[in-house]
C-alpha cells in the first residue's frame, strides 16, 4: 500500500467515520513516516490554536457583518424555491391546526408556566454551586453540552420574542419547553454527579 | 398526485397570504424602494431592526431579558432567564431581577419603539438590547439592577455568543434576512460527538478541584486549579496533586473553566500547562489521547 493521502490522515482525525479507515488504520500501525504526518498534523493544528485570539477593531465588523450577509443571502437565494414552499407549507398548516378560533391566544399561559418553571430550575441549580466542588471530566462534558445548548436556546428566545405574534407564541413556547427540558437535565447531571446519566 | 399538488399550493398561498408585510418589506428593501406603504412598514421595521442587531451581535450577556410590555417597565427590564454558567451567571444576576443599568447609561430612556395595538412592546427591554449591541466579547461592563427592592450592581464579563454555524438555513421565500430558524431542528450534537461522554472521552477521567484558602496555602498558591487525579495513561501531562495555572497561556479560573479550555482542543493536539507540582513551578506537554483502535 502506498503511503496515505492527506485526505485519508484528515479522515482518520475524526476516526470512525469514513469506510476507508480500517484499511488506512491497518498502514498507519505499520508506517511510520504516516505516523509522523499524522502527528505534525496533529501539531500543526494544535500550534494554530495555541495562537492569540485576534479580533478585527471595532468599527471593522459592521463591513465584515455586511459582507457575510450578503454571501448567505447569495447562497440562500440559489437553494431558495422549494424549501420556502415547504416552510410555507408547514407554517400555514400549523396555524390552520394549532390555533383554535377566538379568546386569548392559548399559548400565552403556557409559555408562562415554563418560564415560571425554568425560574425554577435556575433557582435550584444555583443552589448547587458546581464550581465548588470536585468534577470529573464525563460530567464537565455533559454540563458545559447543556449549557453550550442552553445559551443558544437563549439567544433563539430573544430572536423568536422580536418576530410578529402569530409566529412569536408558538416559537417561544417550544423554546421554553426545550429550556425546561435542558436545564431539568443539567440539575440533574450536577445531583447525580453522571454517574448514571444516560445522555 | 393530486393531493400533494393542492396541499402544496394551497399551504404556500395561505403562507403568502399570513406574511404579506414581511415579503414587501423585503421587496422594497432589496429594490431600494423604501418610501411604501409607510406605516405598515414602520411597525416592522423596528422588530426586523433589532432581528438584525441580535443576528449580528458578537458579545452576548447570558440573559434573556422580556420584550413586550409589563408593569415593571417602570423600573427597567426584567430579566426572564440566564444562561447557566454564563456572563451575568458568573456575575451573580438571577433571573427575575430588574436591570436598570448597562455600562452606566440607563435603560429607561431612548427606546423608541412604535407602542400600538397588540404588539406593545417593553421599551426598556429594547433598551438594553440596543445598549448590550456595542459590547465586544472580554468587555466588562457594570449591571445596575434591582432584587425586589435592592438596588445592586455587578461587573459582567461578555463572552462571545454561541457558535450557530451548526444552524440549517432559513426557509426562504416568505422570510427575510435575519429571520430566527424553527425552533429545536440545529440542537444536533457534531458527526461523532453525541456518546463521546460515555465511549471514553480523554478527558473522562480527570478530577478538579477548586482551590479555596484552606487547600491554597498547603499548596502554597491560591491561583489555578487541584487536579485530583489524571488519566492514568499519562497523555495529559498531569499528576495528582498539580495545580495548573495556564494552559498555553489561558488561566484557569475554576474546574469548569479549565475543563473547558482543554476541550477546546481535538484529540492529538498537544498544550503547554503551567503547574505547581510539589511546590514547584513546571511546565509540561500534555496532550489529548486519540480514540481507541
Amino acid at each position: 500500500m502506498t503511503h496515505l493521502s492527506m485526505e485519508s490522515l484528515l479522515s482518520l482525525r475524526e476516526a470512525g467515520l469514513e469506510p476507508g479507515d480500517a484499511a488506512a488504520r491497518e498502514h498507519l500501525e505499520s508506517c511510520s513516516g504516516c505516523r509522523a504526518e499524522l502527528d505534525r498534523l496533529h501539531q500543526r493544528v494544535a500550534r494554530l490554536k495555541a495562537l492569540p485570539a485576534l479580533r478585527p477593531t471595532r468599527d471593522r465588523w459592521p463591513q465584515v457583518a455586511a459582507r457575510v450577509r450578503q454571501e448567505r443571502r447569495a447562497r440562500r437565494r440559489r437553494i431558495g424555491g422549494l424549501v420556502g414552499l415547504a416552510a410555507a407549507a408547514s407554517i400555514a398548516l400549523g396555524v390552520l391546526v394549532g390555533r383554535p378560533a377566538g379568546g386569548l391566544p392559548a399559548g400565552e399561559q403556557e409559555i408562562r408556566q415554563a418560564m415560571a418553571r425554568s425560574q425554577a430550575l435556575e433557582s435550584a441549580l444555583s443552589q448547587i454551586h458546581p464550581d465548588e466542588r470536585v468534577l470529573d471530566g464525563r460530567t464537565a462534558g455533559i454540563a458545559q453540552e447543556l449549557e453550550d445548548r442552553i445559551a443558544r436556546v437563549d439567544r433563539e428566545l430573544e430572536m423568536a420574542d422580536l418576530l410578529g405574534r402569530q409566529t412569536r407564541d408558538d416559537q417561544l413556547l417550544k423554546l421554553w419547553r426545550e429550556r425546561v427540558g435542558l436545564l431539568d437535565a443539567l440539575v440533574d447531571v450536577h445531583v447525580t454527579r453522571a454517574s448514571n446519566v444516560g445522555l | 398526485m393530486r393531493f400533494p399538488f393542492v396541499l402544496i399550493a394551497a399551504a404556500a398561498a395561505t403562507g403568502l397570504v399570513a406574511l404579506p408585510a414581511r415579503v414587501l418589506l423585503a421587496q422594497g428593501r432589496e429594490s431600494g424602494d423604501s418610501g411604501r406603504s409607510g406605516r405598515l412598514e414602520r411597525r416592522i421595521q423596528e422588530p426586523d431592526r433589532l432581528m438584525r442587531i441580535v443576528m449580528n451581535r458578537r458579545a452576548r450577556l447570558g440573559i434573556k431579558v422580556n420584550l413586550q410590555a409589563r408593569d415593571s417597565d417602570s423600573l427597567g427590564a426584567y430579566v426572564e432567564s440566564v444562561s447557566p454558567n454564563g456572563p451575568a451567571a458568573k456575575a451573580g444576576l438571577r433571573s427575575g431581577d430588574v436591570i436598570t443599568k448597562l455600562g452606566g447609561k440607563s435603560v429607561l430612556s431612548g427606546g423608541h419603539a412604535e407602542q400600538e395595538g397588540e404588539q406593545r412592546q417593553s421599551l426598556p427591554g429594547i433598551r438594553l438590547i440596543e445598549l448590550a449591541a456595542r459590547l465586544q466579547p472580554a468587555d466588562t461592563v457594570p449591571v445596575e439592577f434591582l432584587r425586589g427592592k435592592d438596588r445592586r450592581t455587578v461587573s459582567v464579563v461578555t463572552e462571545d455568543e454561541p457558535d450557530m454555524f451548526t444552524m440549517r438555513l432559513p426557509p426562504s421565500g416568505g422570510f427575510h434576512e435575519g429571520m430566527p430558524m424553527p425552533a429545536g431542528e440545529f440542537m444536533d450534537f457534531g458527526p461523532g460527538d453525541r456518546f463521546e461522554f460515555l465511549a471514553g472521552s480523554p478527558l473522562g477521567d480527570l478530577e478538579l478541584a477548586p482551590l479555596n484558602p484552606d487547600l491554597g496555602a498547603y499548596f502554597g498558591t491560591t491561583e489555578g486549579v487541584l487536579v485530583i487525579s489524571a488519566p492514568k495513561d499519562g497523555t495529559l501531562g498531569l499528576k495528582g496533586g498539580d495545580v495548573v495555572q495556564a494552559v498555553d497561556g489561558r488561566k484557569p479560573v475554576g474546574p469548569s473553566h479549565l475543563m473547558r479550555i482543554l476541550r477546546s482542543y481535538d484529540r492529538g493536539e498537544t498544550f503547554k500547562l503551567d503547574i505547581l507540582r510539589n511546590r514547584k513551578r513546571e511546565t509540561v506537554t500534555g496532550r489529548l489521547a486519540e480514540r481507541e483502535r
